[in-house]
């Protein structure tokens, strides 16, 4: 976890409505932000939106910040209510993070990969994201919450407002999906051809 | 003895890291001895490893956090000022409003207005004020303790002598004066008695008396 020095100052110079202290705080977390809201929503002018609208709820509850927890655990949750309460006309569009793309990606200058070079990879993706776009927004938030954020279920369920069975059960059916769509089979498996991880080892 | 349905159960919960770690042992030593919850482990994790290189490849290049950041930056900047602009400029204080504010009124009311005020102000200025008498000063007592010499008094007696012809005559003249005011106090008493001459105190001189000093005082010690 990103872990500030000079967080604390950095904290109270925020909470009194300093602005670059503010920008200096978010410049440590807006990347793991920025990640997550565009895995859940899989589609980067969504996230653009999603993490823009969660850093300024932020700024402006930062005098409400207590110190009660770290500094991430306040944003994260500030985080799970935003991803609950995101709705956007048109966000069931094409769930393809790269077909959503198209047309503004000269404009932004924002590559995910190179198509010419690497077909499969794309073909990965568009799989995965297939997958998580089947998922109701609470099932890939607790996926989110788990494998990326690395949240046990007590804390998800917490979050969210849920029992810790419901978590698991939610975990569950969204790794069994996402192997239904990734083609995943025993003997790809059992030939080696894929290691296992740990929750949260992002590689 | 091994459960195929409780250790496909808890892979999850091993693949996620919630175990113990004496849980998550037995678990991995009962995954080896069954091919079937091998396969299962396998399968899952390698879901989650695939999806971790898909998730790599979505991530977008520098130029995208870099832009990301610098629209945050706009976008709290804008915040601050339109907040600010919500708050609106800054009104005057209220006293100063007050003084500054208009109110439109008839004329005839406003010099039946004007009218009473004064006679009211003239009314309040002829009664007679109360006189509030002055608060007395309150005195303050002090409370000292001063050590002070006490005058020791002392009674000296002096021992006179006196020659015994002096002191005879002496008492036979205090007695014969004795004498002489009971009789005239008795004819004073009774004007019309007879037999007794009038007695006065004429020519009557104190005897011979000894002045006794006595000296009363402080003495040095």
């Amino acid at each position: 976890m990103t872990y500030l020095s000079d967080e604390p100052e950095l904290i109270g110079r925020a909470r009194a409505g300093d602005q670059e202290a503010f920008c200096a705080l978010a410049e440590a977390y807006e990347r793991r932000i920025l990640m997550l809201a565009l895995y859940y929503t899989r589609n980067r002018a969504d996230a653009e939106d999603l993490a823009q609208e969660l850093w300024l709820k932020a700024f402006r509850a930062m005098k409400d910040f207590r110190g009660e927890s770290s500094f991430y655990t306040w944003l994260r949750q500030i985080m799970i209510n935003s991803f609950l309460n995101h709705r956007r006309a048109g966000s069931n569009r094409a769930a393809s993070i790269e077909s959503a793309e198209d047309g503004r990606e000269s404009a932004r200058s924002v590559r995910v990969f190179d198509v010419e070079e690497n077909a499969h990879r794309k073909i990965m993706v568009e799989k995965v994201f297939g997958a998580l776009a089947e998922l109701t927004p609470q099932q890939r938030l607790i996926f989110l919450l788990k494998h990326h954020e690395g949240m046990t279920y007590e804390e998800i369920a917490r979050s969210l407002g849920c029992s810790a069975g419901t978590v698991k059960k939610s975990l569950f059916r969204t790794v069994v999906k996402l192997r239904e769509h990734l083609g995943v089979d025993g003997e790809r498996v059992e030939s080696g051809e894929f290691v296992p991880c740990a929750a949260g080892e992002n590689l | 003895m091994h459960d195929c349905q409780k250790t496909k159960e808890q892979l999850l919960d091993l693949i996620f890291g919630e175990l113990e770690a004496d849980e998550n042992s037995r678990s991995l030593a009962q995954i080896e001895r069954c091919p079937s919850c091998d396969a299962e482990y396998r399968s899952l994790a390698s879901t989650l490893f695939i999806y971790d290189r898909a998730a790599l490849e979505a991530q977008p290049d520098e130029s995208f956090f870099l832009a990301h950041h610098e629209r945050l930056r706009e976008s709290v900047e804008a915040s601050c000022i339109n907040a600010s602009h919500a708050r609106g400029p800054q009104r005057a204080p209220v006293w100063k409003r007050i003084f500054s504010a208009q109110l439109r009124v008839p004329a005839p009311l406003a010099v039946a207005a004007a009218i009473l005020l004064a006679i009211t102000t003239l009314l309040a200025l002829r009664t007679p004020r109360t006189i509030i008498a002055p608060v007395q000063a309150q005195t303050i007592v002090e409370t000292r303790t001063v050590e002070v010499p006490v005058p020791q008094e002392r009674v000296v007696v002096k021992t006179v002598y006196v020659e015994r012809s002096r002191r005879d005559a002496s008492a036979s003249a205090r007695r014969h004066i004795g004498q002489s005011m009971v009789d005239n106090q008795m004819a004073s008493m009774h004007p019309n008695s007879t037999g007794n001459p009038r007695a006065v105190l004429q020519g009557f001189k104190p005897a011979d008396t000894v002045n006794l000093q006595i000296i009363k005082g402080s003495f040095p010690r």
